[in-house]
């Protein structure tokens, strides 16, 4: 039915036209505030060196990949420590806080709710305060300038949010299906592993896929907790192409095509576990 | 019956297969754990910190070929960490070294090393000089001469063997706006003195084509390294530089620095020689308006050169850019200097005596090579600085291309002749020049304080954070 304001096309209101275009006009807008840079670190890293600070152009006139096999070459190694040290901090942080936030969920304990909320504090507090003393344990433990330094060290990060998480997710799944599970037969962990793991699949893959993103994205403690003869993540040497704090000269090309190669396997990775992240962040 | 047994077959496969990939998992990534193992079949290996190759993508490729081709050619593995500013500066060196992570070298800027000086880490090259080649001494005994001004707050006279030698800050001009404003790049370039100076940018504002003749720069970073402290050193001597003389107190609130800062601000607010930028502007930036016309002249930093060369290589071959020394001043130097230098370490307490002698007979290795003609020549392009040998230097000097066009060799070449005084390493350097000193110079530059006041402030800035 139509209103005073109708045009008279059908039952489209002009409120709702002038809605549409103005969503539109917001979409687009915040497209192009993230695709235009986006363009221009793709544009950059075809760029030649001298071509760098002159007048800029979307398209270069004399594309090249030297920054690129450079890049690659720079970082070759490092993308393999960053891999396997990622990979390390999802795993660990899955052993650990899978079991963990299920008891936080599901359990009767002493101290069960001051612990939860001692781990939440925990977070609140700047990490940086605790880069001397992780550095000097550390040290005297033989975990400096090792992987499994760097699996344990970001655990630090990723524990207490990975908990908070999945304790979350695990509380909202029904008490009903365990204990049905129960009655036809199933232990106690058998429920747990095989009905309870299943349904928090979303969660668990989505602080999974954080929990590879802080060991993947991290500049702090792989830049503190290593030499730099050793297991190098990839990240630090990013941090050397920017000129490491000198302000010299930086070889823009390769820092843009070097961000995109660090960028591309959480991307590539986004991608595969899409469908379980939108699961686990879906407002319901 | 079958069924069990066929779901228990598939169980125990599974089983095995679980468990093999365990072992090959555990195995694998045993390989990739032990990243910072030495072992290297069999070869000597030696961690090497190296800072050089961050000046610029042709001294990174320089420093990975010849660490490869010394690897090759000597059956050692060296185990570089590719360190960047910070890293030296921020202390994770520091740090490292303090827990037992010690290389037997490192390469840095000397202004930066005295962390490592002080705590007797570092072995002075008294103790192994006869390590080094002959000649190559002989043609750097002008240098470590110099360089002795930099230690002078030690027991030693030198610490670190230099490499190359930044000179400050030489002028560099665009020839074309010279002609354009009927003054000759032959005859009125490089200003003779501080009047010489106002004289050109006079000339060049009125009848060149930029509105800037003379791009000054405050950036934190740059404000007090580059063209301002090599006034003071030219005008004071050793009040000119950062620290007085045995490194008790610093300079800023003696008159050299104040009458020498007052001139810098000046040629931004009462002649108004630079553009609005300028307060904020780096040495990187102004070379960056020299390039593109913006600007007519800077008085810039020996590295500009690197930059120049990647961005306009062919200004600088056709003679378009060209460098020239700073002036003589009062104390009778051109300026100041600190190097780009290698040290050798000492031992870790409860270090196998031998096994580290043999580590460091590889260091003075790489150091001869270092300081090799062939490493030597190639200098100026990837480090942007005076190579240390004189031989070279000469060699240089008659060469063709960008080097000798620019008058760069040339230019530096004058400068350090007539040099004395270096920047110390003293441990607190960084502060002094830069963190401390660097925002209230600035602020000068920005017209909220005074040069003066600027002077006064960071001096008494530096006693009260500072124990000199």
């Amino acid at each position: 039915m139509s209103t005073g304001s109708s045009l008279g096309l059908g039952d489209v209101e002009i409120g709702d036209v002038w809605t549409r275009f103005m969503t539109y006009v917001v979409l687009t807008f915040l497209v192009m505030v993230n695709l235009v840079p986006f363009l221009f670190i793709i544009s950059v890293s075809f760029t030649p060196p001298e071509a760098f600070f002159g007048d800029p152009s979307l398209v270069p006139a004399n594309p090249t990949l030297e920054a690129w096999t450079k890049g690659f070459a720079d970082l070759r190694d490092n993308l393999v420590n960053s891999a396997i040290i990622a990979t390390g901090t999802a795993v660990i942080s899955m052993a650990i806080t899978i079991p963990g936030a299920y008891a936080f969920a599901r359990k009767r304990f002493y101290g069960k709710k001051v612990g939860f909320y001692a781990i939440i504090v925990a977070m609140m507090f700047p990490y940086i305060l605790l880069v001397i003393p992780v550095m000097d344990i550390w040290n005297s433990t033989g975990l400096y300038n090792t992987i499994p330094g760097m699996w344990i060290a970001y655990q630090i990060f990723v524990t207490p949010f990975a908990i908070w998480i999945l304790r979350d997710f695990f509380q909202k799944l029904p008490q009903d299906l365990e204990e049905a599970a129960q009655v036809y037969g199933c232990t106690q962990f058998s429920a747990f592993v095989r009905v309870i793991l299943p349904l928090a699949a979303p969660g668990i893959v989505a602080v999974g896929f954080l929990a590879f993103l802080t060991g993947w994205n991290d500049f702090l403690f792989s830049n503190l907790l290593t030499t730099g003869v050793g297991p190098v993540p990839a990240v630090p040497v990013l941090y050397g192409t920017i000129g490491g704090g000198s302000g010299e000269r930086v070889y823009w090309g390769k820092l843009m095509a070097e961000t995109l190669i660090i960028g591309a396997p959480p991307t590539v990775l986004y991608l595969f576990a899409r469908n379980y992240l939108e699961n686990a962040f879906a407002v319901k | 019956m079958n069924s069990v047994w066929g779901t228990m077959a598939s169980e125990n496969s599974r089983r095995t297969f679980v468990k093999a990939a365990g072992i090959a998992g555990i195995t694998g990534l045993a390989g990739c754990i032990t990243g910072s193992s030495e072992s290297s079949g069999g070869k000597q290996s030696i961690k090497y910190w190296e800072y050089f190759h961050s000046q610029s993508e042709v001294a990174s490729e320089l420093l990975k070929s010849n660490v490869k081709d010394f690897e090759e050619n000597n059956e050692v593995k060296i185990q570089t960490n590719w360190a960047s500013w910070s890293d030296i500066n921020g202390g994770k060196w520091q740090n490292n070294i303090q827990n037992g992570n010690r290389p037997v070298m490192y390469d840095s800027t000397n202004s930066l090393d005295g962390q490592f000086i002080e705590r007797d880490w570092v072995k002075p090259l008294s103790e192994y000089k006869d390590k080094l080649d002959d000649e190559a001494l002989e043609n750097i005994q002008d240098a470590l001469d110099m360089v002795s001004s930099c230690y002078r707050g030690y027991d030693e006279d030198v610490y670190e063997v230099p490499i190359g030698m930044e000179v400050g800050a030489p002028f560099i001009a665009r020839a074309d706006h010279f002609e354009e404003a009927g003054l000759s790049i032959e005859d009125d370039f490089p200003p003779k003195d501080y009047q010489d100076l106002v004289r050109i940018a006079e000339k060049l504002k009125a009848d060149g084509p930029s509105d800037t003749p003379f791009q000054v720069y405050g950036a934190t970073g740059d404000v007090t390294d580059e063209a301002l402290v090599t006034w003071t050193a030219s005008e004071g001597g050793t009040d000119g530089m950062y620290l007085n003389q045995d490194w008790s107190d610093v300079n800023y609130d003696n008159d050299v620095w104040k009458e020498n800062f007052k001139k810098y601000v000046d040629l931004h607010k009462k002649y108004g020689f630079s553009s609005d930028k300028a307060p904020k502007a780096s040495n990187e930036s102004v070379a960056q308006m020299l390039i593109s016309g913006d600007t007519s002249m800077v008085q810039g930093s020996t590295k500009d050169f690197g930059l120049l060369r990647s961005r306009a290589e062919d200004m600088l071959k056709d003679g378009t850019i060209v460098f020239g020394p700073s002036w003589k001043g009062s104390a009778g130097n051109r300026g100041d200097f600190f190097t780009q230098c290698i040290a050798v370490l000492r031992p870790p307490e409860g270090a196998d005596e031998k096994e580290w002698e043999n580590k460091q007979e590889v260091a003075y290795d790489w150091i001869n090579k270092l300081l090799s003609k062939d490493f030597q020549r190639e200098v100026p392009n990837s480090l942007a600085t005076l190579p240390v040998r004189q031989d070279v230097q000469k060699e240089l000097l008659n060469s063709d291309g960008a080097i000798a066009k620019s008058n760069f060799i040339d230019s530096l070449d004058t400068m350090a002749s007539d040099i004395e005084l270096g920047w110390s390493s003293q441990s607190d350097m960084t502060s002094v020049q830069y963190d401390i000193a660097g925002p209230i110079f600035q602020k000068a530059m920005l017209g909220k304080l005074s040069p003066e006041e600027a002077c006064d402030k960071a001096a008494k800035r530096i006693h009260e954070q500072l124990n000199l």
